[in-house]
């Protein structure tokens, strides 16, 4: 195929990812989670005025929710530059999430070319854009997606060292890793597993024999890689004394019995639920398709068994797939797939493996029409499913979405001159939604009103009364909200 | 040398499968429950009368008072309930031996196919320590005699007794319903797998025996009513998902839409759940973890259906099949395997069902052999053998330990209400001749309790065959009473809310009731006795709390 044949194909294919990862993007899900507006919230006030809710300028880890809950700084500081170019929205606050996506199937593309060629690298894309929990994902604002795109770099940058003899791949690929440790809470749990395993594959890699000047030589590789992710280990002990909890919460590492260690490390590895049942809450799984498409497992399947008989970066995929969530019985997190995004580039490089393996095979060519013709009817199936039908399945799940409503308000008082006002009762009962709101569509003071308060001259109330003494709507209601003002 | 030392090996082997197996029987499990109860009564009727229990001679499906059942094991247990009387160690016995003899046809089979004495080894000794293969050899369940067949024919196939196999082969249908479907497939596989040479114009009639064995149970199955049994759990026959079809299909969002018959219909809705299904018989939480979610089927407190330690052998014992799968035993493991959940994957909540589940056995414990086997060669030049023979053996005898205290002294009592605790001490002493000409009136509200009666008050199964009319509730059979009668004076059901037992029961008559129905909340009865009554005997459960009462009108 022509260079530019396949550069077409190539631009064409991320335009169609775009559509498709925003496609519906505020309708599904028909509402948002608590930590999407407390993120939200935090990141209008980052844009404004560099604090946090809390009052912490510029703050590593953002205090939200009241003091309850620490956000990660990558999509704190992400979104507030989002919000800073594009202006504070629920669509913008989860294009951020739509972007890394875009981001990361970039690089997912980059490293399916590099290990698998063209073809390998169309087909990662492919699967990568088609997996149910990227799509959803992409359509939250939250911090799961996060560490995709730096798993992806780290991979990228180890594979190119691998490949190129450069040491400086070494040093990014321990940024990466490092900046991933601060993308998701989860991740703490991940990234010490991966920091060992890539010493090893490092070490192991580059020693032939055993002696002292070869021993000397991987050390110094190893050692590269070590600088890179140094500085982020080095500043947990100062971000322990500023921010309490925010790096570790309150895991111990010591679980409290073997069992509840290793339940939440073999449930991750649960089929029935990669590929049929999903994630175990309603926010991150539709809960009738898996975390994976079910039509992919048998390339999934055929992935691992050739993996294990290619080189030694197959090799040390497959483990670092088998060992990633070895240390998730320290937070307890059965069959929680939503915190095991990382998972999504093994599988996709995986099943692309296998999906070449079954081409290449004596009934390949008789399989491969018949696989696809399922994975068609699960994609679509699917995506009908969670576009369409998902956001009223599971819209009592999310807080309700009172965006239009709050927008409207601004606009009504921009163009009467009117001072907004907000039923305060309805605000508060909003929580997290509202403070968003109001932060990002009110640059100046939003009062608060309640039945019996006496207006200043000129005012416009926001309420779910209907009707109220010497007050008139003066615009058609939003979201059951009524507009109603003493002029 | 080493043929000895294997011996030994196997020996002892075989030693600690027998008191796994054999220590205890009569008690752990707590009590016979249902099913096993039923197999003991059948058993005894076809010893003592050659019928079943419901009349019919020498039957080649069993008619229980719920269902129809697949007969072999009453058969097998008949002897040893007219050698021993009926009895819980007579009900559990040859099934016990069943076990043990499946680990003996395994070390034989996985010797034969691998060509390798340490494999086989491993192999029985995975088995002998296996959770799930103790409770199932511990108690009455058919399972365990469809796994004595199938790797007995699989063993003779193998050996190349191509037709003397059928006779097993097709007696496995006679065991449970399972095999219907795996059966047919493992042949299959087999016959694919070696490629014997078979000569249809001079070898016919070898087939005889096997398709002389095959003819009744085929009938069964196609037309009669073993057929029923599947039709009643399977998952074609669950009204849940149609309903969930129509559901989707008339939401208000997609009325009327052609395209939702495309994406929601029974072909894809029944492959969905039979792919749910398929992959939980592989989850770990199934396999390692949790095991069956019916308490009865496994024992709780973190023990899975196999020791956790298996599960890196697995893998790695799987992916090696898988390289070497040119070799006929690689392919004949593999293909069981992933052939052998497909029958529970047919059935609804087949995917953890330890039951329907247990002929994916031999092959899980073959594949961990497997992966054991080649995880000890790669280490073999670091570490001596004898030294990883140790560490192995260390681990598994903490775990046999710790999965026998969970068994013996937790599961034991917690289990009580599965395995129907109370009614062998409440029953066992009464018999129609100390109630005279009185009647006998036993609460048929907590448990089905007929059969529990007939089996432990030892009520001869000739009489029953002819005083048995029924068992379906009459209300008010005799007044302020709803149940069914046996023979004269024997009558099973509840007084009607609101009578007293004062007011019902005659001089003389006795009662069996049940704490909470007829005796309120915790009294005692013993301790604090109506005038009324005299109190023969009281049944408590393991917390000291009455569960039943024979109560006597004075």
């Amino acid at each position: 195929m022509k260079k530019t044949t396949i550069w077409s194909l190539a631009i064409i294919g991320f335009i169609l990812s775009i559509f498709f990862l925003s496609y519906r993007l505020t309708q599904t899900p028909n509402g948002l989670t608590i930590d999407e507006a407390s993120i939200g919230y935090n990141a209008v006030l980052l844009s404004k005025n560099l604090h946090d809710e809390s009052g912490r300028f510029l703050p590593f880890f953002p205090l939200t929710i009241n003091g309850h809950d620490w956000k990660q700084p990558i999509t704190a500081y992400s979104t507030a530059i989002v919000f800073k170019i594009f202006g504070p929205s629920l669509e913008n606050l989860r294009l951020v999430s739509v972007i890394v996506g875009l981001v990361s199937l970039f690089l997912v593309v980059y490293l399916g070319y590099q290990l698998l060629g063209v073809g390998g690298s169309f087909l990662s894309g492919l699967l990568f854009i088609t997996t149910p929990m990227v799509l959803m994902h992409s359509h939250l604002a939250q911090e799961n997606i996060m560490p995709v795109p730096f798993t992806m770099l780290w991979l990228i940058s180890l594979f190119l060292f691998s490949k190129k003899n450069n040491s400086w791949f070494l040093f990014i690929s321990g940024i990466s890793l490092g900046l991933g440790l601060y993308s998701y809470k989860g991740m703490r749990a991940i990234i010490p597993v991966w920091t060992i395993i890539t010493v090893i594959y490092i070490f192991l890699t580059n020693i032939k024999k055993l002696n002292k000047d070869e021993i000397l030589v991987s050390f110094k590789y190893c050692l590269y890689f070590i600088l890179g992710i140094f500085p982020f280990l080095a500043i947990i002990p100062w971000l322990n004394t500023h921010y309490a909890g925010a790096v570790f919460e309150s895991s111990a590492l010591q679980p409290k019995s073997f069992y509840t260690f290793i339940y939440p490390y073999l449930s991750s590895f649960d089929l029935s639920a990669l590929f049929i049942k999903g994630d175990s809450t309603p926010w991150h799984s539709t809960g009738i398709y898996g975390v994976f498409l079910l039509s992919t497992l048998p390339l999934f399947l055929a992935g691992l068994v050739k993996a294990t008989q290619k080189n030694k970066f197959w090799v040390f995929l497959l483990i670092t797939f088998l060992v990633t969530p070895l240390l998730f019985g320290q937070v307890g997190s059965v069959y929680r797939f939503s915190r095991l995004l990382v998972f999504v580039p093994f599988f996709v490089l995986f099943s692309s493996l296998g999906l070449i393996t079954i081409y290449q095979s004596k009934i390949g060519k008789f399989i491969l029409p018949i696989l696809s013709l399922l994975f068609i009817i699960n994609f679509v199936d699917f995506t009908r499913y969670y576009w369409f039908q998902y956001p009223s399945v599971e819209q009592a799940n999310f807080l309700t979405n009172t965006e239009d409503s709050y927008k409207k308000l601004a606009k009504i008082a921009k163009e009467k001159n009117l001072k907004p006002f907000v039923y305060v009762d309805n605000f508060n009962a909003e929580g997290e939604v509202g403070k968003f709101y109001e932060a990002a569509f009110f640059p100046n003071d939003l009062g608060r009103w309640k039945p019996g308060d006496k207006l200043p001259e000129g005012s416009v109330v926001m309420t779910l009364l209907q009707s109220q003494p010497n007050l008139n709507q003066i615009a058609e209601p939003v979201d059951n909200y009524y507009f109603l003002s003493n002029i | 040398m080493r043929t000895n030392k294997q011996t030994i090996l196997f020996v002892l082997i075989l030693l600690l499968s027998i008191f796994l197996r054999l220590f205890r029987l009569d008690e752990i499990p707590i009590s016979l429950f249902g099913d096993e109860i039923d197999v003991g009564y059948q058993a005894w009727s076809l010893i003592s009368t050659g019928r079943d229990y419901m009349g019919h001679t020498l039957p080649v499906y069993i008619q229980s008072l719920t269902e129809w059942r697949a007969p072999l094991l009453m058969y097998v247990v008949a002897p040893f309930i007219g050698i021993l009387g009926p009895s819980t160690i007579s009900v559990r016995l040859p099934v016990a031996l069943l076990g043990i003899a499946n680990i003996l046809l395994l070390y034989f089979l996985s010797k034969h196919l691998f060509k390798s004495g340490k494999l086989a080894l491993i192999t029985s000794f995975l088995l002998a320590i296996s959770p799930w293969h103790i409770h199932f050899s511990r108690a009455a369940f058919e399972v365990t005699l469809l796994l004595t067949l199938l790797l007995s024919g699989t063993l003779i196939f193998v050996k190349g007794k191509h037709f003397i196999s059928l006779i097993p082969f097709t007696l496995t249908f006679y065991t449970y319903s399972t095999a219907n479907i795996f059966t047919p497939l493992l042949v299959l596989c087999l016959y694919l797998i070696n490629r014997p040479q078979i000569n249809l114009k001079s070898d016919w009639l070898k087939f005889f025996p096997g398709f002389l064995l095959c003819l009744p149970i085929a009938y069964f199955i196609l037309a009669g009513p073993a057929s029923g049994r599947f039709a009643g759990i399977s998952i074609f026959s669950d009204q849940k998902a149609i309903d969930t079809i129509i559901t989707t299909r008339t939401e208000p969002w997609v009325i009327g839409s052609k395209v939702e018959q495309f994406f929601h219909n029974k072909p894809l809705l029944y492959l969905g759940t039979f792919a749910k299904n398929y992959l939980t018989a592989f989850s770990p939480d199934f396999l390692f973890l949790n095991g069956d979610p019916n308490f009865r089927h496994s024992i709780g407190g973190g023990f899975g259906e196999l020791p956790l330690f298996f599960a890196p052998f697995l893998l790695i014992g799987i992916f090696h099949l898988f390289e070497t799968r040119d070799k006929k035993e690689s392919r004949l493991i593999l293909l069981w395997l992933f052939l052998s959940p497909l029958a529970s994957s047919l059935t609804q909540g087949g995917g953890n069902h330890a039951t329907r589940l247990f002929v994916m056995l031999p092959a899980v414990i073959i594949a961990s052999a497997v992966g054991f086997v080649y995880v000890a060669n790669l280490l073999s030049a670091k570490i001596k053998g004898y030294l990883l023979g140790i560490i192995f053996v260390a681990i598994s005898l903490i775990f046999v330990v710790s999965y026998f205290h969970q068994y013996s002294s937790h599961y034991k009592y917690l289990s009580t209400k599965n395995w129907h605790y109370g009614y062998e001490q409440t029953f066992s002493g009464l018999s129609m001749e100390t109630v005279g000409n009185h009647n006998l009136y036993i609460n048929n509200t907590y448990e089905p309790s007929l059969l529990k009666f007939l089996f432990f008050s030892k009520y001869p199964p000739q009489k029953f065959q002819q005083e048995f009319t029924g068992d379906q509730t009459v209300t008010s059979l005799i007044p302020n009473f709803d149940g069914f009668r046996l023979g004269s004076n024997l009558y099973f059901g509840a007084i009607q809310t609101g009578v007293s037992l004062d007011d019902f029961l005659n001089s003389g008559d006795i009662y069996i009731a049940s704490q909470r129905m007829e005796i309120p909340g915790d009294q005692d009865w013993s301790k604090e006795t109506p005038h009324a009554f005299s109190i023969p005997s009281i049944t408590y459960d393991v917390f000291g709390q009455p569960l039943f009462t024979v109560i006597k009108k004075k």
